[in-house]
């Protein structure tokens, strides 16, 4: 007989009908016990899912997301099809609700499902069958639903709603901290295996975020949510903070400077949040530093995290770079060139640092 | 100053010139299988979550990696040109004129009829190269060597079977020729595959990801197997049972051949986990192929784990279909002793006590 990977022995008897009948693969019929939230922002235009499974590679079945169109998890006895089927419902103008309509009418195990959708505008749904094993169940609030099956008891998806409606900022933290209450809720009944954060969100200049705004995988690990919390936070430290910076010139090439604010607010989030984990993660502190530098925003934070950049590896000289460039946009051009010349010192062939030099010598920015 | 994540001072004009672009220190390969019609993309790199930035891929479209001074856009303007029917070189032509940055960048692509074209931008730091060639393109920057992207093509080339399966064995070749200069942070395997009745493998047929590991190559050979012995078997069985509706028996008897593939690379590696053992095992049971590896392998799977009685079942189950009907009813009395209230295991063994009918 085979089960899901690494099932406790004790719920052989579940998959039984998946063996029995040798009606087809017998993998078809797998109990995914997971946890998830689909959810939409409506100042930013996010659509995300993120989830958490004891299923190998829950990335890979259970989110299915479309800038624009909607976000949506299948789950439980999985018909993964239900994912691009749903989307391309969505595509064509269908509320969250005709979907799930029209899902239940051609779905011929449809006692056996889990699914949360929630439309780009906002409409979120959740369908728990009947036959999903329990404690399974889930519920929707404006712009989410949260949503999962063979968990310990409802605390579990209450706690992830109420962790979404109370978490400030950015759709991923809303949505990770939402996965972090379900697992202290205690979680899934059969333990942990693989999490996965994903979220699109539509542009024009860059059109990559329609499809990948953000995918993060955990495919095999004995904590995969704090796995991802920890990818997460080096993701948000510097893929996201370029995106954030994207969005900010979009945003203001349309007139839309209030927006324009909130993206580069974001990355002075990144960055707080940074500073007060006390991250060691010197390309993370270096990435954040530099992108603020350069934009001239939070300067005070960019010389605090080049600063500790700086001690964790002294001899970095991208990151003393970042440092005296940070000091410089601040107004303080004698320690910059101060920095820099240490640089110089370490990389003695570098252009690039002379003229770095150079530029802080003659005084304040331009 | 900033560059890729923990990239040297190799790419000190970029930052000098405050272009926004991620550097991704990568190799990769773009691939494509006329008959199965799987097209896709295998990429490590010493940067953070590969996966995110250079491969894209979309059934019936074509494959496409983009990276170096990573222009991420060229993934999804590349397959919407592919879309409307554009050939690969075309696409690599007009994404690259069309992108002021274009001597940093380095692209590879192949369209759905196996027409392969690639871009490696002068200022791409060295060493930046490719090899293209029918059904596929090699890429690669800040390597160690020409060797990285040679060796990468003879082993694609060389190594029989699946593609995904060709696909590591270039990557494995990649990094044991010097690969990166800089070391190792992420990979990333993703296929797709044609499917009327699974839409889902259109744009994830294989899709893993390692975000960020010491060894990500060795970590995505990991999570491959696991997905090899599970989502991939199942995968197979779906497409053999669509070839046959269609008649083409040729096409469906290759599928299930993966599966026995799978488990004779299961076996050659001397594999320890004993869940990946079973599927694979249990999957060549129920059709009826490949029993005698079969049999090595829940015979090791038992080993491993002598008190599970999904992995008995497995076991007695093949014992039954190889003939063997006494050895079939001593394993599945075993798991029944260890599991007596379980009706699946009481069913199996009146079953194997019965004969006859399998």
């Amino acid at each position: 007989m085979i089960r899901p990977h690494r099932v406790p022995s004790f719920l052989a008897g579940a998959l039984v009908l998946a063996c029995a009948g040798f009606a087809g693969p017998a993998l078809a019929i797998q109990q995914t016990s997971t946890f998830s939230i689909v959810a939409y922002d409506s100042v930013t235009q996010e659509l995300g899912v993120a989830v958490q499974s004891k299923y190998f590679s829950v990335g890979t079945a259970v989110p299915w997301v479309k800038a624009g169109v909607g976000a949506v998890a299948t789950q439980a006895n999985v018909n993964v099809a239900l994912g691009p089927q749903a989307l391309a419902l969505l595509a064509t103008g269908m509320s969250s609700a005709d979907v799930m309509r029209a899902l239940a009418a051609t779905d011929t195990s449809w006692a056996g499902r889990q699914v949360g959708i929630v439309d780009a505008q906002g409409r979120a749904v959740n369908w728990t069958g009947p036959r999903c094993m329990d404690w399974a169940g889930g519920e929707t609030g404006p712009g989410f639903a949260v949503q999962g099956n063979i968990l310990a008891g409802p605390a579990v998806t209450a706690g992830m709603a109420k962790a979404y409606r109370e978490t400030k900022g950015e759709m991923a933290e809303r949505l990770i901290a939402a996965l972090e209450a379900a697992q202290a809720a205690g979680g899934d009944k059969r333990g942990m295996q693989s999490a996965a954060l994903m979220i699109m969100r539509p542009s024009t200049t860059h059109p990559q975020y329609n499809t990948r705004y953000i995918d993060l995988r955990i495919e095999d690990h004995k904590t995969p949510i704090k796995e991802l919390r920890r990818v997460w936070n080096i993701f948000e430290g510097f893929h996201l903070a370029n995106a954030h910076l994207d969005f900010a010139d979009e945003y203001d090439a349309e007139g839309r400077h209030d927006l324009a604010r909130l993206e580069r607010d974001r990355v002075g989030e990144s960055m707080q949040r940074a500073l007060k984990r006390n991250d060691r993660d010197v390309s993370l502190l270096n990435g954040l530093a530099w992108a603020c530098a350069t934009h001239d925003m939070f300067l005070g934070d960019a010389v605090e995290a080049a600063k500790r950049g700086s001690a964790i590896e002294p001899r970095n000289v991208d990151v003393l770079d970042t440092l005296a460039e940070a000091y410089f946009r601040d107004g303080q051009a004698a320690k910059a060139v101060e920095v820099e010349k240490r640089a110089a010192s370490i990389d003695t062939k570098s252009v690039y640092l002379k003229q770095q030099i150079e530029r802080f010598q003659k005084g304040p920015v331009q | 100053m900033i560059h890729g994540r923990r990239l040297g001072a190799a790419a000190l004009v970029l930052s000098a010139l405050l272009i926004p672009a991620l550097a991704h220190a990568t190799f990769s390969i773009v691939a494509y299988d006329s008959t199965t019609q799987e097209l896709g993309v295998a990429v490590q790199s010493r940067a953070f979550s590969v996966a995110e930035a250079v491969p894209w891929a979309e059934a019936g479209v074509g494959g496409i990696a983009t990276q170096a001074s990573t222009n991420e856009s060229f993934g999804p303007l590349g397959l919407d040109m592919l879309r409307k029917g554009m050939a690969a070189p075309d696409v690599v032509r007009a994404l690259v004129d069309s992108d002021s940055g274009q001597t940093h960048r380095q692209l590879g692509v192949v369209d759905v009829h196996g027409a392969s074209a690639a871009h490696t931008g002068k200022d791409c730091s060295s060493w930046a190269g490719h090899r293209t060639g029918y059904g596929y393109s090699i890429q690669g920057n800040i390597l160690a060597g020409e060797a990285v992207v040679a060796d990468m093509e003879r082993a694609f080339l060389n190594t029989p079977g699946e593609l995904a399966a060709r696909l590591l064995a270039a990557l494995d070749a990649g990094q044991a020729a010097g690969g990166d200069k800089r070391g190792m942070q992420s990979a990333a395997i993703l296929v797709v595959r044609p499917s009327d009745e699974f839409p889902e493998y259109r744009t994830r047929y294989i899709d893993l990801h390692v975000e960020d590991s010491k060894s990500p190559i060795q970590e995505l050979r990991r999570v491959f197997q696991i997905h090899e012995a599970t989502k991939l078997a199942e995968a197979h069985l779906r497409y053999a049972e669509a070839y046959e509706k269609a008649g083409r028996k040729d096409l469906a008897q290759m599928e299930r051949t993966r599966v026995g593939e799978a488990l004779k690379r299961a076996l050659a590696r001397g594999e320890n986990d004993a869940s990946n053992l079973n599927g694979l095992a249990w999957t060549c049971a129920e059709n009826g192929v490949f029993l005698p590896e079969a049999l090595q392998a829940a015979e090791r799977a038992v080993k491993l784990e002598p008190k599970d009685t999904g992995i008995l079942d497995t076991l007695a189950e093949i014992h039954f279909k190889m003939g063997d009907q006494a050895k079939a009813v001593e394993v599945e009395s075993r798991a029944l002793a260890l599991a007596p209230n379980d009706s699946y295991l009481t069913q199996q063994l009146a079953r194997f006590r019965a004969g006859g009918a399998k």
